[in-house]
C-alpha cells in the first residue's frame, strides 16, 4: 500500500508540477510578446487558468498525503496522546467519506457539463476534460483518507505551510 | 475496563457536550436545522476535519436546508466557477516567486546592502534586518517566506555580533509579518478575490501602514540596542554591496512600479516577478541547482492544493448565502445591535485578533472577508480600508499562539523552545497593537495614496 501511495504521489506531482510550470511560462510568454513584440498570445491567460485549476485540483490529493490541508489545531491538545491514534483513524475515516460524498457530486456535474457538450469558447475545448480533475482529485483523496485510516504508519506528520 | 483520564478522549467529550448544549440552547431560538448546522460544525471540527471538509460540509448542509431551489451539485458549480477565473493566477504565480526567493540568494543580498546602509545607526543590524524584510515583502508576498529568507540570515548575524537572542528572534518573527502588509500580499489577493474590491487599489493601500511599521520596529530597535558598538560607515562597501545586489532591488520597482503606472495587472505583475526571479537565480547568482527548481514546484503545489480549494469552497457559501439574503441580513442584524462605527471598529479588531490566534492568515481571510466587508462599509469604513486593518490583525495572528506560524516557523528554524519565541514576541506585539490602532482609527494612512 505505502508503495502505491508513493507511486501515486509521484504521478500526481509530476502532472500538478508541469500544468503550473505551464501556467507561468504561458503567462509571461504573454506579457513579453505583448511589451515586445506589440501583441499577446491568443486564449494565454484561459489556458493559465486552466492549468492552475489542474493544479490546484491535483493539489487537494497530493496535500492529504503531504503534511494535510489546513485545519484549526487548537483543540488537538485536549485529546490524550494514547488515543490520538484511533482519533485520527476515525477522523480520516470521516474526510474519507465526505471526500467521496464531494467525489460523487463532482463527477454527477462534469457530467452534465458532458452531456451539455459545453465548449470554452476562447479555446475550443470541451470543458469537461477540464473539469474532471476535481472528481479525479476527490477521489484520490478518498482513497489516501482510507489508506490513512486503515494503516495509520503509513499517514506522514502533519507540517505547517 | 475502567475508564482512565489519560486514556480519556476529553476533545471528543468536550465537542459533544457543546454540541449537544449548542442544540438545546439555540432549539429555543430558532429553527432545528440551525441547531443540527451549528452541531455539525462544532463535531467535525473536534473532530480535526480540515477547514476545507467543513467548509464544504457547511455548504451542502445551507444549499441542501437553508436555500430555496437549490442541490448539493451547486457547490461543485460554484467551486468550478471560482478555479476558472483569472484573477486566482496571481495567488500561484506569488507563491512560485516567493519560493523561489527563499531558496535562491537575493535574500542574502538585500541583507548585505541594509547591513552597509544602517550599519552607523545604533542597533543597525538590526534595523537593516527590517529594512531588508521590508524590501523583500515588497516582493515576495508572504509571511513566511520573509521570515525565513530573512530570518536565516539576520538572526545569527545579530546574536553573534551582541544582540539578545531574545530580542533577536521577536524582531525576525515581528519583521517577518511585514510579508503580507507590504504589497505584493497574498492576503490583499484574496481579500480581494473574496469581496471583489480592486487588488491594485488595496496594494496601493498597504504601503504607508507597512512602512509605518518598518519605521516603529525600526525605532523600537535602536532604542533597545543603544548601548551595542556601532560599525563606521563605508562608502565604497556600501557601493559595492549595491553593486552586487543591484538585481534583487530592482525587483520591487519593476513589480510594484509595473502595477501602480497602469503597466501590468496584478497577475501579470506576478508572472513578470516570477519570470525576474528566474532569470536573477540562473543567470546572475547561479546558486540553485535544477532539484532546487523542481522543489520549489512542489512546494507551490502543496500550498495551492491547500489555498485553492478552500478559496473556491468558501467562495461558494459566500454566493449562497449572498443569494438567500443571509449575509444582508446578518449585516442589518449587527447593524443595530452596534450602532456606534468605532465601537464596531473595536469589536471587529478584537474578533480578528482572536481569529488570528486560532486560523491560518488565508483561512480566517477567505472565511471573513465577505462576511465582515459588508458590515463594516454598512458602518461607512472603506471597503479598501478595512481591508487593510483585517489584514493588520491577521498579520499579528502571526505572532500569537497557538497558532501563530511565524513562532512555529522561527522556534523550527532558529532551535528556540517554543514559549521562549512566544515571550520574545511580546514587546512586538505590544508596538503592532498600536500600530493597528493608529491605521484602524486613522483612515488616511491605508487611504494615503487612494
Amino acid at each position: 500500500m505505502g508503495h502505491f501511495l508513493r507511486w501515486l504521489e509521484r504521478a500526481e506531482l509530476i502532472c500538478a508540477c508541469t500544468c503550473l510550470a505551464l501556467a507561468a511560462t504561458s503567462l509571461f510568454a504573454d506579457v513579453f510578446a505583448r511589451e515586445i513584440i506589440g501583441g499577446g498570445i491568443y486564449g494565454v491567460q484561459k489556458f493559465a487558468v486552466y492549468c492552475c485549476a489542474i493544479s490546484g485540483a491535483l493539489g487537494i490529493s497530493v496535500v492529504v498525503h503531504k503534511g494535510g490541508h489546513l485545519r484549526i489545531s487548537a483543540i488537538d491538545s485536549l485529546y490524550p496522546p494514547s488515543v490520538l491514534v484511533q482519533v485520527g483513524r476515525l477522523c480520516d475515516l470521516l474526510s474519507a467519506g465526505v471526500c467521496v460524498f464531494l467525489a460523487w457530486y463532482s463527477a454527477k456535474f462534469v457530467f452534465d457539463t458532458y452531456s451539455f457538450q459545453e465548449t470554452d469558447t476562447i479555446l475550443n475545448v470541451p470543458i469537461w476534460r477540464i473539469q474532471i480533475a476535481l472528481p479525479i482529485a476527490f477521489s484520490l483523496a478518498a482513497v489516501k483518507y482510507l489508506a490513512h485510516a486503515f494503516s495509520p504508519a503509513l499517514k506522514p506528520e502533519e507540517g505547517a505551510i | 475496563m475502567t475508564l482512565s483520564s489519560s486514556k480519556f478522549p476529553v476533545g471528543l467529550m468536550v465537542a459533544f457536550a457543546v454540541a449537544a448544549a449548542v442544540l438545546v440552547l439555540t432549539g429555543f431560538l430558532w429553527d432545528i436545522s440551525v441547531s443540527i448546522f451549528l452541531c455539525l460544525l462544532v463535531v467535525l471540527f473536534a473532530l480535526r476535519q480540515p477547514l476545507l471538509l467543513i467548509l464544504a460540509v457547511a455548504t451542502v448542509y445551507v444549499h441542501l436546508f437553508f436555500a430555496t431551489n437549490s442541490k448539493p451539485e451547486y457547490l461543485i458549480q460554484d467551486m468550478w466557477f471560482t478555479l476558472d477565473r483569472e484573477v486566482l493566477l496571481a495567488i500561484p504565480m506569488f507563491i512560485l516567486a516567493g519560493a523561489l526567493m527563499a531558496r535562491g540568494s537575493i535574500a542574502k543580498r538585500l541583507v548585505d546592502v541594509m547591513t552597509n546602509i544602517a550599519g552607523p545607526l545604533p542597533g543597525g543590524l538590526a534595523v537593516a534586518c527590517t529594512l531588508a524584510c521590508a524590501v523583500f515583502a515588497a516582493i515576495s508576498g508572504s509571511s513566511l517566506v520573509t521570515l525565513l529568507a530573512i530570518g536565516s540570515i539576520a538572526y545569527p548575524a545579530m546574536t553573534e555580533n551582541g544582540y539578545s537572542r531574545k530580542f533577536a528572534i521577536g524582531l525576525v518573527c515581528a519583521a517577518g509579518t511585514l510579508g503580507i502588509m507590504i504589497p505584493p500580499s497574498i492576503a490583499m489577493i484574496l481579500y480581494g478575490i473574496m469581496t471583489g474590491s480592486s487588488i491594485t487599489q488595496l496594494f496601493a493601500a498597504g504601503v504607508m501602514p507597512g512602512l509605518l511599521l518598518v519605521l516603529m520596529l525600526a525605532a523600537y530597535s535602536v532604542l533597545i540596542n543603544l548601548k551595542l558598538p556601532t560599525q563606521p560607515f563605508d562608502l565604497r562597501q556600501t557601493l559595492v554591496s549595491i553593486r552586487k545586489g543591484f538585481a534583487a532591488l530592482m525587483m520591487p520597482v519593476i513589480l510594484l512600479g509595473g502595477i501602480y503606472t497602469g503597466y501590468f495587472s496584478p497577475t501579470e505583475a506576478a508572472a513578470v516577478a516570477l519570470a525576474y526571479t528566474v532569470v536573477v537565480e540562473a543567470l546572475i547568482y547561479r546558486e540553485l541547482t535544477l532539484k532546487d527548481y523542481y522543489g520549489v514546484l512542489v512546494e507551490t503545489v502543496l500550498l495551492l492544493g491547500r489555498l485553492l480549494p478552500l478559496v473556491a469552497v468558501a467562495s461558494s457559501l459566500n454566493t449562497i448565502l449572498d443569494y438567500e439574503g443571509i449575509t444582508e441580513a446578518w449585516v442589518i442584524a449587527i447593524g443595530n445591535a452596534i450602532e456606534n462605527p468605532i465601537l464596531l471598529m473595536i469589536c471587529v479588531n478584537l474578533l480578528l485578533l482572536v481569529v488570528g490566534c486560532l486560523m491560518e492568515v488565508s483561512s480566517a481571510m477567505v472565511v471573513l472577508s465577505p462576511i465582515l466587508k459588508p458590515i463594516m462599509a454598512n458602518a461607512g469604513y472603506d471597503p479598501i480600508h478595512f481591508g487593510i486593518v483585517m489584514t493588520a490583525n491577521l498579520e499579528i495572528g502571526y505572532l500569537t499562539p497557538p497558532v501563530g506560524l511565524n513562532l512555529v516557523v522561527a522556534m523550527v528554524a532558529f532551535r528556540e523552545q517554543f514559549t521562549f519565541v512566544v515571550r520574545a514576541v511580546v514587546p512586538f506585539v505590544v508596538i503592532m497593537l498600536i500600530w493597528l490602532m493608529l491605521i484602524s482609527f486613522v483612515p488616511s494612512i491605508a487611504l494615503f495614496f487612494g
